[in-house]
């Protein structure tokens, strides 16, 4: 009796189990199923980071020699070669705390372009009344000041070495109102003049130097205004940058997350935005784009208290280093470059870098040391390395150039022509060579990948794409693009192949009839033969959802 | 047993449960999942360790503080003499604006020993009239002495003892690079034998008849105008440009009636930079002249010398001194990076009892490396060879000229 009930429990328990496996391959079957490739909302155009209460971020300052000496001698961050993170299905970069799209999705008028951040459209303000003094950091001298007619807001007043009147006041203009066009969030930057005579210091103005804080004094003032360049009338140069609304919670590296941001789930390293900022810093000699010179603010919009992230201080692009120009070494060399420094060292400096050998022009003492001479953009350095440009890929530059692109000779002179420079050779001067170094950019980075972009499908199957390197002047036509088409199965991720491969020496073709026929998903698969740029035959995949408008383009990669 | 095996079922599929929650049906519910899950895990933002300690130093301004605040008590390091050897000791200094009060004292292992203050108006740089008064008193217990003239055997290498009292004032102007005034003071100096016991004491070797000032030293009033012209770029750790500094002094015997005597100097230097400023070629040449007053003398450690960290550097310090010195110091610089930088240099000069004599010139040459930024060298390791008196490493903490 009891080894029959042993028997029955058994096979009892061996029944439960052969069950409970069961449904447990079932449900882990369902939970491991791929999901679908598209999503029904790709391409997101938004990346809603904005979601989550980042009410409880706490403030947090970079030590700058910290961040100097981990980049220099370790490489912080994720190292991965991984597509950037943050992108879209269409290989774009959605608005986000980050980034918002403008001159790289449409025509920005050069009113808006010049206007950049401001909140106004000119500081005409003449009156200024310290506040305080900079602070402990920083190199760049001035101080913090508000002027009558707006007592609560707070501008950070910087001035020009004497020798190089508007140097680092023209850089900041030019900084901000280019980074901004690009899509990044930046404060607000004003060029402004101001009589001596006309500040004055706050009874309760205090500066912090070594031995604590005191009270600001005449003297303070003069020690700044006696390194301070001035124009004709004897006006000191300033730029005056607009405290933003919020609260300053510090700077953001360029690797990692933060970990008390509940809505910053992306690496730093492999943002987009952060890896192609090499891009752009490469084009306005943007030496000192390091964690420090970027800035967390906690804004509240629409009931949500979130962290917003802006590129900050430009004083030091082009050929400024602030109080003085740029070194030709500038942009060539980290401050600390171990092969580089070898090879001086070892030769005794008889082995000359190229870039101290080449003949540069007179440049006038408002541009600093910028030039397009000597400038490689595939071997321009930061002063020192950083996470997010070692972890740039070919398609995070082609993505960068091509916003670049959107910069033509007259946005550029426009945007140099905002500062009001006294002297117009540095005008003329920096427009060329903003406008020689952004073709530099282009012909390094646009034909760095195949540089299939825009790619259509009407309806009537004509597929229709465009070639940013031959758009943009900076490669030939190519010999061919040649297409593959299949059909897409989003929740298998399965292609299956429809009609032969398809040459064309014009960047269109037409889909196989068949494939249009009760498709959901198309695939194009484009390669472009060039002799000149092999790395073109790398395909780009095209994806097209069936919409009710038509064929919606909802994918594009470069593997 | 049922209770058993339900409890296993039950675990099984509460092991499966995350894999029963249905994919996120768009991108945007995919991309909020992760910040939901996320936010149920945020820890505070830190610095930790080593970059915690560093930002502690930075952002309160701690060397500073501790090494050269502008009010308050500080660490002085240094500074004392050359050939004094690692010194240290307190300081305190208090600078605004209009002044900049200074008052410090340190010692080294050598028993050397320095009391300074100083009060300057104005207390930074600026155009315009400057003012400034200072006092020392020092006690350099073991300063060399190989002799007088340019035949001094190194073999005969003694020290002695110098205590000295001074106190000056210097009025002047300074307007752009152009700085002109003049510095009156008083000076009690005292010799006495010196305490480095690994050669001997100067009177040990030396007759007073050989050496003068070495029996009997007086007090001294001197006044000394000076001019300095500066085009230097960047003006701490020039690249270029060029600065001449000239000065005569008189010096009047107090006491004795035996060592008045007037001194000229002249200390020239370019920087020639090429392959823009990466490479500089830097030039000094400076010459010193002493002459006493007719049936007077210059007493010996008032003396120009060469040899040492700043002159002749496979010499050793003070090792050729007598009325006259010319001394021309050649140097290439080459950049290595942005903090430091190397050198192939060449000193050669010589001392003469009067300029026009003088004779075979003394040389080195050797090689350097420095570290430093635009405002200044922070430190300097040269290697200097050639002088037919050994090979010397020199370690210091600024520039050579």
């Amino acid at each position: 009796m009891s080894s029959d009930r042993a028997r029955r429990g058994v096979r009892l328990f061996a029944a439960l189990l052969g069950l409970a496996l069961l449904v447990d391959g079932v449900l882990g079957a369902q939970g491991q199923r791929r999901a679908p490739r598209f999503y029904p909302d790709d391409p997101i155009a938004v990346d809603d980071d904005s979601a989550f209460d980042a009410g409880g971020a706490r403030e947090i300052e970079l030590s700058e020699t910290f961040d100097f000496l981990s980049n220099t001698f370790g490489s912080p961050g994720d190292a991965a070669p991984v597509r950037a993170v943050n992108v879209n299905t269409i290989d774009e970069v959605p608005d986000s705390s980050w980034f918002t799209n403008r001159i790289g999705v449409r025509d920005m008028p050069l009113a808006e372009i010049r206007r950049g951040p401001n909140k106004f459209e000119r500081l005409d303000a003449e009156d200024w009344i310290i506040v305080s003094g900079k602070g402990p950091g920083g190199f760049h001298p001035g101080f913090r000041a508000v002027h009558p007619g707006d007592p609560d807001q707070i501008y950070q007043l910087e001035v020009d070495p004497p020798d190089h009147p508007q140097m680092a006041s023209g850089a900041e203009i030019i900084g901000t109102l280019i980074y901004h066009a690009l899509g990044y969030h930046v404060v607000d930057v004003y060029p402004v003049r101001i009589d001596p005579a006309r500040i004055t210091i706050s009874e309760k103005a205090t500066i912090r130097d070594a031995s604590g804080r005191r009270r600001f004094t005449r003297q303070d003032l003069d020690g700044i205004l006696r390194i301070a360049a001035r124009d004709r009338q004897g006006r000191v140069y300033f730029s005056a940058s607009r405290f933003e609304e919020g609260k300053d919670l510090g700077h953001f590296q360029y690797y990692g997350t933060r970990s008390d941001d509940p809505n910053d789930i992306h690496p730093h390293e492999h943002r987009r935005e952060l890896r192609a900022n090499r891009v752009f810093s490469a084009w306005l000699a943007h030496d000192d784009s390091r964690a420090v010179n970027s800035l967390n603010m906690l804004v509240e919009e629409n009931g949500r208290r979130f962290i917003r992230h802006y590129m900050y201080d430009f004083g030091a692009i082009l050929g400024s280093a602030t109080r003085f120009p740029d070194t030709v070494a500038s942009g060539h060399e980290y401050y600390i470059d171990k092969d580089a420094n070898l090879r001086a060292l070892a030769t005794l400096g008889l082995r000359v870098p190229r870039y101290a050998r080449a003949n540069y022009p007179d440049m006038p003492p408002s541009a600093g040391f910028v030039s397009s001479v000597a400038f490689d953009p595939a071997a321009w350095k930061p002063n020192y390395p950083n996470p997010a440009y070692r972890n740039m890929r070919p398609d995070d530059a082609f993505w960068g150039a091509r916003l670049v692109a959107r910069f033509s000779d007259e946005i550029i002179g426009a945007i140099v022509g905002a500062v009001g420079y006294d002297d117009p050779r540095a005008a003329e001067y920096l427009t060329r060579t903003i406008a020689e170094r952004r073709d530099k950019v282009l012909r390094t980075w646009l034909p760095g990948v195949n540089p299939v972009v825009d790619a259509r499908l009407a309806e009537d199957g004509t597929l229709t794409f465009t070639n940013a390197a031959v758009a943009a002047g900076v490669a030939s036509q190519p010999s061919a693009y040649v297409v593959n088409w299949s059909r897409f199965d989003n929740d298998t991720g399965t292609h299956t192949p429809v009609g032969g491969e398809t040459r064309t020496a014009s960047p269109a073709a037409k889909a196989p009839p068949a494939l249009l026929e009760g498709s959901r998903y198309i695939a194009a698969t484009i390669r472009t033969e060039h002799p000149d740029h092999p790395v073109w035959n790398q395909p780009v995949q095209v994806y097209f959802r069936r919409a009710p408008a038509g064929w919606q383009t909802v994918g594009l990669f470069r593997e | 047993m049922v209770a058993g095996l339900t409890l296993l079922i039950m675990a099984v599929l509460v092991g499966s449960a995350p894999a029963q929650e249905p994919a996120p049906p768009t991108r945007a519910a995919e991309l909020r999942a992760e910040r939901a899950a996320k936010a149920r895990t945020l820890t505070p933002q830190k610095r930790h360790g080593v970059e915690e300690f560093l930002f502690k130093l930075e952002d309160d301004l701690l060397v500073e503080r501790w090494l050269n605040p502008p009010r308050g008590a500080y660490v002085r390091l240094g500074g004392i003499g050359e050939g004094a050897g690692f010194g240290a000791g307190p300081g305190y200094r208090y600078s605004t604006g209009l002044f900049d009060f200074r008052a410090s004292a340190a010692a080294t292992m050598k028993g050397y020993r320095i009391g300074e203050v100083s009060l300057a108006f104005p207390g930074v740089e600026r155009d315009g009239l400057l003012l400034s008064v200072y006092a020392r008193r020092r006690h350099f217990p073991q300063e060399d002495f190989f002799g007088l003239g340019p035949e001094s055997r190194v073999e005969l290498r003694s020290n002695f003892a110098l205590r000295e009292t001074l106190a000056q004032a210097t009025a002047g102007i300074r307007r752009d690079r152009l700085v002109a005034g003049a510095t009156a003071g008083y000076l009690d100096p005292s010799i006495g034998g010196g305490t480095d016991r690994r050669m001997p004491s100067i009177e040990t070797v030396f007759t007073p008849g050989a050496v003068p000032g070495l029996d009997r030293q007086p007090a001294f009033a001197f006044v000394e105008p000076f001019v300095e012209i500066s085009t230097t770029d960047p003006a701490l750790n020039p690249v270029r440009g060029a600065s001449v500094r000239a000065a005569f002094a008189r010096f009047a015997d107090r006491d004795l009636s035996r060592y008045s005597f007037t001194r000229t100097d002249v200390d020239a230097r370019a920087y020639i930079p090429f392959f823009h400023r990466t490479h500089t070629v830097a030039l000094r040449a400076w010459v010193a002249d002493t002459r006493p007053d007719d049936g007077h003398d210059v007493p010996f450690f008032l003396q120009p010398s060469l040899g040492g960290a700043y002159s002749l550097r496979g010499f050793r310090t003070f090792r050729f001194r007598d009325r006259a010195v010319t001394l021309v110091q050649t140097e290439y610089r080459w950049r290595i990076n942005e903090f430091a930088s190397g050198a192939l240099f060449y000193d050669t000069g010589a001392v003469a009892p009067r300029l026009g004599e003088i004779g075979p010139l003394e040389h080195d040459y050797g090689i350097g490396l420095r570290g430093g930024s635009r405002n200044g060298v922070a430190f300097r390791l040269d290697v200097a060879f050639g002088s037919g008196e050994g090979t010397r490493i020199l370690l210091r903490f600024n520039n050579v000229f």
